[in-house]
């Protein structure tokens, strides 16, 4: 048997508590030139900074689910070693409120996998980042995103032993993302953290300290960034 | 603070090394021309709101460490050695015994086990649990409580533990209670134990990790509860638990929630009465079954005592001692070819299998 099985094996072979972190990235149109550069540089960074880590390599999973055009999921739950990162690119619109209802049925989809296989796990991160706001096909701003706000905002806010809660990061990309409108996704004790696309590194580096911190039991704070 | 200059309590002093390791509260350096010391340096915030009780705390750890071991020989426990001040008498923190070793998870977890440990038998997870045992029960000779069982807390003293490549098996030189090399573990992050001052003051544990806290800590909303031998002994048994069972935390089933939650629920679904396999409750997927029917029947008995009845009753729980006696039979009857030595054997434990013959 290989270190490296498959991804489902993963979940028998290796028993270490799981924090799933999903990544909602936002791969509009405008987000093309050096910002997407700068984003694939980014995600790279934590998945490598996972990796150097012994317990966050065992019980990180990131799920990775882009917006631009259409919703994609770029990459399924999966430790850092599994994840074959492909070339973001950036087109298209920005169907923010589909990309977060995909990413909490792919969390609640992987919850309940820990759960059969007795993985027990800790809070889960759901990071949305945008640079502008949601969008339907004709490229105008689309009110459609309100319900599933509403959805990721409850789940933020629940108390920390509650089994349903995830925490929530908002990223406002640069000058013109709209950041109240980002704030309606998450905890409102938690505002946007404004980021600019050079700062993509630094971002990616402070989600993963997060994470380790999570699975090392400190206390991680979001708001330290 | 690479290269700045400290001064211990009798003004001698020295500069700070490289970055060891990093927490909360404090980061621990080397210390540069002493290769054996390391200093654990508290951050300004902490200094200022808990400055008073940690030096109190630290004073109170190395008096009891002074008054045990008159008795006890400690083995490798990183107690606080000296204080250590800036050069205008500000208090930084205190130095302690340099470890160096790998985190006890790497002796846990298959992926881990298998990238650092690849030789590893069960002698040796044995050798270093039983020492751990006879630590933790020498700390509660003086009322000391370890609280903290975080695995990183433990480390394996490597080039102890693989240093006489016979040991492997040889009666003569594997009695884990004597001998020098009994140093295969140290235990580091001492200033979160729990510890009462020869005032009578009670210094409590800082932070204790939830899935190793039994249910009646779990129960109380004090971040800071106080700690007991009985809460050591269901702790401890759970990190020899989890060392056994390649990392599976005990209360670990199928349909389960968090750690925590599932030693509150308090179904450990080994022994008698389990759940069939892929129900709720049951044992999850994989081979942790077949490791554990390989476990001596003493040892599964201990466990099924400390998590089943002991999980609401303390009194209940396998003691220190116990640990200690049992470890070292299972060590003596594995030497004599009564069990497996294999840390993940393939099969299940035959009927009636008294080792290999």
């Amino acid at each position: 048997m290989s270190e490296y099985a498959s991804v489902d094996e993963d979940l028998i072979n290796n028993p270490a508590a799981r924090c799933p972190c999903i990544l909602l990235l936002d791969t509009s149109q405008s987000m093309e030139g050096e910002p997407i550069r700068l984003l694939n540089e980014g995600v790279k960074t934590l998945i490598d900074e996972i990796m150097a880590d012994d317990q966050a390599s065992l019980s990180v999973e990131i799920c990775i689910i882009t917006f631009g055009g259409r919703v994609s999921k770029v990459c399924d739950f999966g430790l850092a070693h599994r994840i074959a990162l492909p070339k973001l690119e950036a087109a298209g619109s920005t169907p923010m409120g589909d990309a977060v209802k995909l990413g909490l049925g792919e969390l609640a989809d992987r919850i309940f996998q820990y759960s059969e296989k007795g993985i027990s796990r800790y809070r889960p991160l759901v990071v949305l980042m945008t640079d502008g706001m949601p969008t339907g096909s004709d490229g105008k701003f689309d009110p459609g995103y309100k319900n599933d706000a509403k959805v990721l905002r409850a789940a933020s806010m629940r108390p920390h032993k509650d089994a349903t809660g995830v925490r929530v990061c908002t990223v406002a990309i640069g000058e013109k993302a709209n950041k109240s409108i980002l704030a309606e996704f998450g905890n409102p004790s938690e505002p946007p953290i404004a980021v600019d696309p050079k700062e993509f590194r630094k971002l990616f580096r402070w989600v993963s300290v997060y994470l380790a911190d999570v699975v090392h039991s400190v206390d991680g704070k979001l708001d330290d960034w | 603070l690479e290269g700045r200059r400290v001064v211990s309590y009798n003004g001698f002093g020295r500069t700070i090394g490289k970055e060891i390791g990093r927490g909360a509260t404090a980061t621990i350096y080397e210390v540069q021309g002493c290769p054996k010391l390391a200093v654990k340096l508290f951050n300004d915030a902490f200094r200022k709101d808990h400055g008073v009780s940690a030096q109190e705390k630290i004073a109170a750890l190395r008096a009891q460490c002074e008054l045990g071991s008159r008795d006890e020989k400690w083995g490798a426990i990183a107690f606080p050695r000296t204080t250590i001040y800036s050069p205008s008498g500000e208090w930084l923190g205190f130095s302690m015994n340099r470890y160096t070793g790998q985190s006890l998870n790497r002796l846990m977890n298959p992926v881990l086990l298998k990238r650092h440990f690849p030789k590893i038998s069960r002698f040796h997870q044995i050798k270093v649990l039983s020492e751990l045992a006879r630590q933790v029960g020498a700390l509660h000779t003086q009322e000391i409580f370890v609280g903290d069982f975080n695995e990183n807390n433990f480390l394996v003293l490597q080039n102890n533990i693989f240093e006489d490549e016979a040991w492997q098996g040889d009666p003569l030189t594997a009695d884990v209670q004597n001998g020098s090399s009994n140093e295969v573990v140290a235990i580091i992050d001492v200033d979160g134990f729990q510890v009462q001052g020869t005032d009578g003051l009670l210094h409590r544990c800082s932070f204790v990790r939830p899935e190793y806290i039994p249910p009646e800590i779990y129960a109380t909303t004090n971040r800071a509860p106080i700690l007991s031998k009985s809460s050591d002994e269901f702790s401890f048994a759970i990190l020899a638990f989890r060392t056994f069972i390649h990392g599976r935390h005990p209360y670990d089933q199928v349909g389960g929630s968090s750690p925590a939650e599932n030693v509150q629920a308090g179904r450990f679904p080994y022994g008698m009465g389990g759940a069939p396999p892929g129900m709720q409750g049951a044992i999850p997927d994989g081979p942790w079954y077949i490791i554990w029917s390989h476990l001596p029947y003493k040892i599964k008995n201990a466990f099924i005592k400390t998590f089943k009845d002991g999980a609401n009753k303390p009194a209940q729980r396998t003691s220190m001692e116990e640990w200690l006696d049992l470890l070292n039979t299972y060590n003596r009857d594995m030497q004599k070819g009564r069990h497996e030595t294999l840390v993940a054997p393939k099969e299940i434990k035959p009927s009636g299998y008294r080792g290999k013959t």
